[in-house]
């Protein structure tokens, strides 16, 4: 009987310090794998009672919720969203009945785990910490790599518009923060996004309006 | 003469969500051309179209985080762990208690002690209620001192061949009265025979007359036995409540002059086991 291998993640831009590094390419599909053959008999191997079904989820679905969680509380306390979503999602797994896409059912986990936590410890850490974390940029090193085409300065403003796009989308109101976010930055259709945030297409439309019209004037 | 267009005004928001529906490609031919229309006599609809345009790309290409090396096999790892221990009980119902229930919980179960505690809410005397017949156990010989606990007492665990008094308030009385405490002395068991009375209790449920309801003589001791019981009034949790009320109509009463205590008249029936 051949040995089973675990999975393993291919990693991505990640210097030899730890940090984050940009990712240059699509960021979808994610996964490398070769052996993803859909959620549907990734959903099948599980239910027939093969624990590589999930894991073949988890393999295939983990970086895109890791990219999720990490623009909703920060890269820090990404993996521990991912961790929970997963988690939740293998016992609540059951009960996953194919209206939404496995996708979008994960995202809408991801992000109830998201506000969960930092509804939590977003509160506690700014009343010990007041005026720090706002204020951070967590993801500057995804932008300390810089575009060899482009002069120096051309660099700086767009890392200082990068910084400041990031930032007003912080501050955006949650109810248009989501929607914008995984509508344009995760790049969901109107139809995933109204899956995920469980409302109707039109509110979804006038949600990213109104988030998009409050990003332009902050920046403006 | 050439016919000037048609230009729809539209309110800041309205234009605002068919700029943005634009940039999705969400808009159907008819609002497309209107859009173009009004573009096209707006300047300043369209320079808000390009600084939209511009926002939405510059977000689209904001890089991705990538992921920390091997979190698909944390997550496995993690997951196969949990998993396998059954999970916690909440999550064994769907259940997730968001982060910080637990302390959540008992800081707020230390609130309602504190609060409790200064508060000092009225403790509830609550009494068991007395249906049947209280036995008064005593020891036979030794000196003819009875022992007068009640039937739960611990002291007959020394007793010598012990024999009990029952004392039954009957009637109506029951539900009002139960045995509180018995006199030591006692009759001779060997003469006294079952007896029934009929007596008066004041406010504290101290015995005021005595009157045997048999035709047959009764022995003074026994009488003088009675005589010596001391009763307590039976309160429940509504009774409780109701005597409050009752007190408050008391001091009323008392104002007014008026008798505030009325003693209770009560059938008790004593027999020897």
């Amino acid at each position: 009987m051949p040995a089973r291998i675990l999975a393993f993640d291919v990693t991505r831009g990640e210097d030899s310090r730890g940090r984050m590094a940009p990712v240059t390419a699509p960021a979808y599909p994610y996964t490398g794998e070769r052996d993803w053959q859909g959620d549907e008999r990734a959903l099948s191997r599980f239910f027939s009672g093969d624990v590589l079904g999930f894991e073949q989820i988890v393999r295939h679905y983990s970086t895109m919720v890791f990219s999720l969680a990490a623009r909703l509380v920060g890269p820090t306390e990404a993996e521990d969203v991912v961790q929970e979503t997963f988690l939740r999602a293998y016992h609540g797994l059951g009960n996953f009945r194919g209206e939404s896409s496995l996708k979008t059912w994960l995202y809408a986990i991801a992000l109830n785990r998201a506000r969960a936590r930092h509804g939590t410890l977003g509160r506690l850490r700014a009343i010990f910490t007041p005026g720090r974390v706002r204020e951070d940029d967590p993801f500057a090193s995804l932008d300390a790599a810089a575009d060899p085409a482009s002069t120096p300065e051309e660099n700086a403003v767009l890392k200082e518009r990068r910084t400041r796009l990031r930032a007003a989308i912080r501050a955006l109101p949650e109810e248009f923060r989501a929607a914008v976010l995984l509508r344009d930055l995760e790049g969901l259709s109107y139809d995933e996004v109204a899956a995920v945030l469980s409302i109707p297409i039109g509110t979804v439309r006038s949600r990213l309006a109104r988030g998009r019209a409050l990003l332009r004037e902050k920046l403006s | 003469m050439s016919a000037r267009p048609f230009v729809p005004r539209l309110a800041d928001e309205d234009l605002d969500l068919l700029l943005s529906r634009s940039l999705d490609g969400d808009l159907s031919p008819e609002e497309e051309h209107d859009l173009e229309t009004i573009l096209a006599h707006d300047p300043a609809a369209a320079r808000r179209k390009e600084e939209l345009q511009r926002l939405v790309a510059e977000a689209r290409a904001l890089p991705t985080p990538a992921p920390p090396f091997a979190l698909a096999t944390r997550v496995n790892s993690n997951v196969s762990e949990k998993a396998g221990h059954g999970g916690s009980v909440f999550h064994r119902f769907g259940f997730y208690p968001p982060p910080g229930t637990a302390v959540g919980a008992m800081v707020l179960l230390g609130i309602v002690a504190v609060a409790i505690t200064v508060l000092k809410p009225a403790p509830l005397r609550v009494a068991e209620r007395v249906e049947g017949p209280v036995d008064v156990f005593f020891t036979e010989g030794a000196g003819g001192i009875a022992a007068t606990a009640a039937k739960a007492s611990g002291a007959l665990a020394n007793a010598e061949p012990a024999r009990a008094w029952s004392v039954a308030v009957r009637g109506e009385g029951a539900r009002r009265w139960m045995l509180r405490r018995a006199p030591e002395g006692r009759p001779s068991v060997a003469s006294t025979q079952a007896s029934a009375f009929r007596i008066t209790l004041d406010a504290e449920g101290r015995v005021t007359s005595v009157r045997a309801l048999d035709a047959r003589p009764v022995q003074p001791a026994l009488l003088e036995f009675v005589s010596g019981l001391v009763f307590a009034p039976v309160v429940t949790a509504t009774d409780g409540i109701l005597r409050d009320e009752k007190a408050k109509d008391e001091r009323a009463d008392a104002s007014l002059d008026r008798p505030a205590e009325h003693p209770s008249e009560i059938e008790v029936e004593i027999s020897t086991r």
